[in-house]
């Protein structure tokens, strides 16, 4: 069976005002299935830019990004949707959730672009915030919740459509290390009880510790 | 998943309600604009195709040429009616003669416009005008000194409503008021009395004028045959032409060809200012996939294809126009009903407006058609978005 995720000598581009800058420079990573990995690296390093090539919200320069063995360059727009959707839960810093949408309804977000019935829907987002100790926020809407609510609701998201990789994006640059600390602990167990492949990027030396296997990241490739 | 879209994209719009209720305004003007002007021109071609109706097909009309009220042009004479009883195409002519006399109710006097005509011709008054007496009588057997009066005339010449039965001065001459007609639905005929022939000459001082006359075409002759007839006899007594002949048929194509051309000017306006709720649906909906590039960027992450991302916002923008159109259809209706009731208390109660079902379904068509092109290009700029660079907005 092919790795989760492989990068194969990933460079990523940018042209800004003329001037090329190269966020990643020869990246190569391999992940297994079931692995907790954390991307650690400083402001500028390419972690975020190598979270997004995993994540199919972007594509390599030079170089292969694959999924399951499959490479990312060669699928059609509609493919990279499917996978984000079914195969990538993300939870990023700034949570994301959409403002005009309750709790509940952001969780299911993601199943309804699958098709998945209302009914079906429902029951799963509900079943997900219980788990996250938000059954009595389900009709609340993001504004009227705390930062460690609000990333609860968006790692509940991120599970809606039970995928294989969880990708979080310093998932507790936006909390009190409290809050950090019980947000981190509930990634652990995607983890530890459903065996989720996990990906933590973080600048952050003791976020990073929380993972099983540390990579850190410089200038655009692994030391 | 459509059902799913359409509650996802109702809960984006409730979040957002100046906004979404200010563009469906726009929308909601252009359309009340198209359905009420159309609603009353509709309303007014049925009026004039009424009054045609009334007018018969059967008929020729004849009198002075020019641009002036009935009764202030002069021209034809009771010569003209005799050559022109005297044609075989026709049954009869009957001579009318109009114009503003003295009236004198109750000590109050007035002015007001008289109609004489030739009381032996009072049963083809009845039969072939279809004049309707309301109230009272006709002219059916009445005496030389009779008048009846249009529906208006009697309500609002005076100060106190005319009675049946009471005397009426006009020109000093008393007469006796024997019936009111019904209402004909425009204020030149409503606003007339009619009085036999010798008084409106007595009192108007004409002894040889004619103001119209009606001929009536045998069976089996066209009206065009009729009016070649007509020009033929008044031809060596007229030769300057300063009479015009008129058929039910040439009137009614004049009146439908002008309306026609209004219909269209007034269709036209009222369609400018539908674009213009379209540019306002585009630009809101532009402005919208601005405002929202994060959170389209949040919806690819978690698996909105281009599609969905398309369908949602052409949703929005259809929501949006349907609102529109519905609000739009039923205020534009309101309005053209309100033109009818001014028009009612104007004395134009001929015209009457229908919720005719095409206008419901072109309506709120076209504000449906609307919405979609001017959310197209929109849905079309959200769809192409980059996720990446979407969700670092």
């Amino acid at each position: 069976m092919p790795p989760v995720i492989e990068l194969r000598d990933v460079w990523k581009t940018y042209r800004m005002s003329g001037v090329e800058v190269h966020a990643l420079r020869g990246l190569s990573l391999t992940v297994e299935q079931g692995e907790f990995l954390s991307l650690r690296g400083p402001s500028g390093s390419g972690k975020s830019t190598a979270m997004h090539l995993i994540g199919c919200l972007d594509l390599p320069s030079r170089g292969k990004v694959l999924l399951k063995g499959k490479d990312i360059a060669q699928l059609p727009e509609s493919s990279l949707a499917r996978i984000r959707g079914k195969t990538i839960g993300f939870v990023f810093q700034q949570f994301n959730l959409i403002p005009t949408l309750s709790a509940l309804d952001n969780v299911c977000l993601p199943m309804l672009f699958q098709g998945v019935s209302r009914e079906k829907r429902e029951q799963r987002g509900r079943s997900l915030l219980e788990r996250m100790s938000l059954s009595d926020r389900l009709r609340h809407l993001p504004a009227e919740l705390s930062g460690g609510q609000l990333q609860r609701v968006a790692i509940a998201r991120a599970l809606a459509n039970d995928p294989e990789v969880i990708l979080a994006d310093e998932p507790t640059g936006n909390l009190d290390s409290a809050t950090g600390k019980s947000v981190l602990e509930l990634i652990g167990n995607l983890h530890r009880e459903d065996g989720k492949t996990i990906i933590l990027v973080t600048h952050d030396q003791e976020i990073a510790r929380y993972a099983k296997r540390e990579e850190y990241i410089l200038d655009g490739r692994l030391r | 998943m459509r059902a799913d879209a359409l509650s996802l994209v109702l809960s984006g719009l409730r979040g957002r309600p100046l906004r979404a209720w200010l563009t469906v305004l726009g929308v909601v003007i252009g359309v009340a604009a198209v359905v009420s002007l159309i609603a009353v021109s509709q309303g007014l071609k049925h009026a004039i195709g009424a009054q045609f109706e009334r007018f018969g097909t059967n008929r020729i009309e004849v009198m002075p040429r020019g641009f002036a009220p009935p009764g202030t042009l002069k021209g034809l004479t009771v010569r003209d009616v005799e050559r022109l009883d005297a044609l075989p195409e026709f049954e009869y002519a009957v001579p009318y003669l109009l114009g503003r006399a003295v009236l004198e109710y109750k000590g109050e006097v007035s002015g007001g416009n008289i109609m004489g005509f030739p009381l032996e011709y009072r049963k083809q008054l009845r039969d072939d005008f279809g004049i309707d007496i309301a109230r009272g009588q006709g002219f059916g057997d009445a005496t030389s000194d009779a008048v009846v009066l249009g529906d208006l005339a009697a309500k609002e010449l005076f100060e106190s409503e005319m009675r049946i039965g009471d005397n009426l001065l006009v020109a000093g001459r008393k007469l006796h008021i024997i019936g009111v007609m019904e209402p004909f639905g425009n204020p030149e005929d409503d606003y007339s009395i009619m009085l036999p022939m010798d008084v409106a000459r007595e009192a108007l001082g004409d002894e040889q004028g004619v103001s119209l006359i009606d001929l009536k075409l045998k069976k089996g002759v066209s009206s065009a045959a009729g009016a070649e007839s007509v020009q033929r006899a008044l031809d060596r007594t007229h030769p300057s032409e300063d009479y015009q002949v008129l058929t039910a048929e040439q009137l009614q194509e004049q009146f439908n060809s002008l309306l026609g051309v209004v219909q269209a000017i007034i269709v036209g306006i009222a369609g400018i200012s539908l674009v213009v709720g379209g540019v306002g649906i585009m630009n809101a909906m532009f402005t919208a996939v601005l405002d929202r590039t994060r959170e389209i960027g949040v919806m690819k992450a978690v698996g909105a294809s281009p599609r969905s991302i398309a369908i949602l916002f052409l949703m929005e923008a259809a929501i949006v126009a349907a609102a529109g159109g519905l609000l739009g259809v039923g205020l534009g209706f309101g309005i053209a009903l309100l033109i009818q009731a001014i028009a009612a208390a104007s004395g134009f109660g001929l015209l009457t407006v229908t919720m005719e079902p095409w206008l419901v379904i072109l309506g709120i068509g076209f504000a449906m058609l609307t919405g979609v092109l001017s959310g197209a290009l929109p849905a079309r700029q959200a769809a192409a978005l980059q996720p990446v660079e979407a969700l670092r907005a």
